[in-house]
């Protein structure tokens, strides 16, 4: 859990950083870029107005003074762009080349100054458009020149300028976070593998490595953890192993001490009564030490992951009334519906019988016997119930009781019914090395009901 | 037990073993010897050949393994190994070695005789078993024991012979592994079927011509073996 916190944490911190700078950057250009080019635009508009209409003032005045000055004659004959107005003042009087742009159209200062003998340049706004307004005064005349310019297509292209710098910022604060979270996921990618091998590792899986990893700042963390998963291999199957050789070296002596039981047992009569008695508890005993070294054995191939599982199609219905034949077995009703007689798991036949028997047995040793053996099919899964009509299992003790050696508060030792105390934990071994899942509950009937429920194979 | 005592031969190096099996066997009226290695229970197989011979895996010198292949050259006597071993391969490289049934550590008397006496069970001619069979090219007399397959002798252990006996007397029937445990090894639903696939192939090796593509004993996928008419 904190692995994944921080992994999310990680990747976003590097996202949401990498889009910050990319936002920072790209918007700091973008502006610089805007405001040099409007600058420019202007400042060369601006001279290149200021140039053309020095040239017309000076057609102008010499107009004026020439012979036979007719003010809207040389209004016509000047050339300007289409963009541009001409407003000539003479002799109290103004002349426009437009209707639209006359004498109101000039701010009252620009006309001002003008006439009181300074060159006035300046920006105003006649109805929707930008103007630039230069008037020159021709004092000679005793008049005036004014041209205003319509700037309208500058400010289209700086509108169009705009644009553009903000969707390339966009795009670049954009690119800044994907580039983040890519690189973020490249950094955390050995983290993640890590984490996820720990966690196969934390399900028991002691195969799990991780692949051998080219950068060199990070193989010494791969290093590392494949040396502590052998490392922890090595240990766990060592105790395993440990456990396992015991018991194997335990099994020639005990099949002479059984062998050689059953000799007396055939001559019980030989023996005097007293002779008798302690020969039975011998028996009940060693038969409580046998179990004890085939259950340990049995877990021990367990932990060691010594996998001789043979999988074959097995019909649960038909596992479960073999099991039942049993003499030990004779008061225990059986009731299977039809879809559990035909329901088959992909299986160890042995392991699943062991897993039946165990609880029965755990059944007898604890609870007075099982009552009733039933299992029900879905689609997907089959369940086995085992019911008994003993104490129950309280629900606080319903998950240790498939620990080993565990020993319920309740589970005083019925006489030579006892276990190994790895019947229940064997049971949860093999329940999960075939992929389902065992559990207990109360039964109908009252008791303890345990439940075996495996998936159905596909065929 | 019949009339004649049947004879065993112990073959293991744990004394206490030894003593306590014959001390029980002898007590069910079995005959018995003890040899504590292979290269002894090699020598006396040959000269006084037991019924059935008890064979532990694990021996001091020449392994179980290798005792059994070397018995297999010159006899046909049932060998049950004892494995006390965890490790089911060693199971079936026993039963591949020519065993023809295995127990494991510590078993019970009971459980061992039953096991002897399932070995020692031979062909009995009965209504269902009349006698001669034959079937696709396999001809079995069981009262002289002799196995030709398309023409030629065939030599096959007790318990090869018996398997072989019991599906070419039903020509066409299929067999699943668990009928042929009860009828030739006489086990019941638990027992291990790896038994009989050891059995199918070493028959094969022995009747079959071409083994991985076998005429004469098929296999019936998801069901089991069977022998054509």
């Amino acid at each position: 859990m904190i692995g994944r916190r921080l992994r999310l944490g990680l990747t976003l911190r590097l996202t949401l950083t990498f889009a910050v700078g990319a936002l920072l950057l790209s918007t700091a250009v973008a502006l610089g870029s805007y405001v040099f080019t409007a600058t420019f635009l202007v400042h060369e508009q601006e001279r290149t107005a200021l140039h053309q209409t020095y040239l017309n003032a000076a057609i102008v005045r010499g107009r004026l003074l020439g012979p036979q000055a007719d003010v809207p004659g040389i209004l016509d004959a000047l050339t300007t762009g289409s963009s541009t107005n001409t407003i000539i003042y003479n002799d109290g009087r103004w002349y426009s080349s437009s209707l639209l742009v006359s004498r109101d159209a000039l701010p009252a200062t620009v006309r001002r100054t003008t006439l009181s003998g300074s060159v006035v340049r300046t920006w105003t706004r006649i109805g929707h458009s930008p103007e630039l307004i230069i008037g020159v005064p021709l004092p000679a005349a005793d008049s005036a020149y004014f041209q205003a310019f319509d700037e309208s297509s500058l400010r289209h292209t700086l509108f169009v300028l705009q644009s553009v710098l903000l969707a390339a910022a966009s795009a670049a604060t954009a690119a800044g976070a994907g580039i983040g979270w890519w690189a973020s996921r490249r950094l955390t990618a050995p983290l993640r593998a890590v984490a996820a091998a720990a966690r196969r590792l934390a399900a028991g899986n002691l195969d799990t490595s991780l692949p051998e990893e080219s950068d060199r700042e990070l193989t010494g963390l791969v290093e590392s953890f494949n040396t502590m998963v052998a490392t922890l291999r090595e240990r766990i199957q060592r105790d395993a192993r440990f456990a396992a050789d015991v018991s194997h070296e335990l099994r020639s002596p005990l099949t002479t001490l059984t062998t050689s039981l059953s000799v007396l047992q055939g001559r019980r009569d030989e023996l005097s009564d007293r002779a008798r008695a302690a020969l039975d508890l011998l028996g009940t005993e060693l038969a409580r030490f046998e179990r004890l070294v085939e259950d340990l054995l049995e877990i021990s191939r367990a932990d060691t992951n010594a996998s001789d599982q043979e999988r074959e199609p097995v019909r649960v219905g038909e596992l479960v009334l073999n099991v039942l034949e049993q003499q030990r077995y004779a008061d225990i009703s059986a009731d299977l519906d039809s879809s559990a007689l035909e329901a088959v798991v992909a299986g160890d036949k042995r392991r699943l019988q062991q897993v039946l028997s165990n609880l029965l047995d755990n059944a007898a040793a604890y609870a007075g016997g099982a009552t009733q053996v039933s299992a029900r099919a879905t689609d997907r899964t089959v369940t086995v119930f085992v019911d008994d009509a003993g104490p129950g299992v309280a629900t606080e003790e319903r998950q240790l009781v498939f620990d080993r050696f565990a020993r319920g508060r309740n589970a005083t030792r019925r006489g030579s019914q006892a276990g190994s105390g790895l019947g229940l934990a064997l049971v949860a071994e093999h329940v999960r090395a075939h992929g389902g899942r065992v559990w207990v509950t109360d039964a109908p009937t009252g008791g303890a009901r345990f439940a075996v429920e495996l998936p159905r194979s596909s065929t | 037990m019949g009339v004649v005592a049947a004879s065993v031969l112990i073959v293991d190096d744990d004394d206490g073993i030894r003593t306590s099996l014959r001390l029980a066997l002898e007590d069910n009226g079995y005959v018995v010897s003890e040899a504590a290695d292979g290269e002894a229970a090699l020598g006396q197989v040959k000269a006084q050949p037991p019924d059935v011979v008890i064979l532990d895996l694990m021996l001091p010198g020449m392994d179980g393994f290798e005792c059994c292949r070397q018995l297999r050259r010159s006899s046909d006597v049932p060998v049950l190994i004892v494995s006390a071993r965890g490790d089911s391969h060693d199971v079936v490289a026993g039963l591949e070695a020519g065993a023809d049934d295995y127990i494991r550590k510590p078993f019970d008397v009971p459980e061992l005789t039953a096991r002897v006496r399932a070995l020692r069970r031979r062909v009995r001619t009965t209504p269902e078993h009349p006698g001669q069979v034959r079937a696709n090219g396999i001809e079995i007399n069981p009262d002289r024991g002799e196995v030709t397959v398309d023409g030629k002798a065939v030599h096959l252990t007790k318990t090869e012979f018996r398997l072989l006996y019991e599906l070419a007397a039903h020509p066409g029937r299929v067999f699943s592994r668990e009928m042929l445990l009860e009828r030739v090894w006489d086990y019941g639903y638990f027992a291990d079927a790896r038994i009989v696939d050891v059995h199918i192939g070493r028959l094969r090796a022995k009747i079959e011509p071409d083994t991985s593509n076998p005429r004469h004993l098929v296999t019936v996928r998801g069901f089991g073996y069977k022998i054509d008419a």
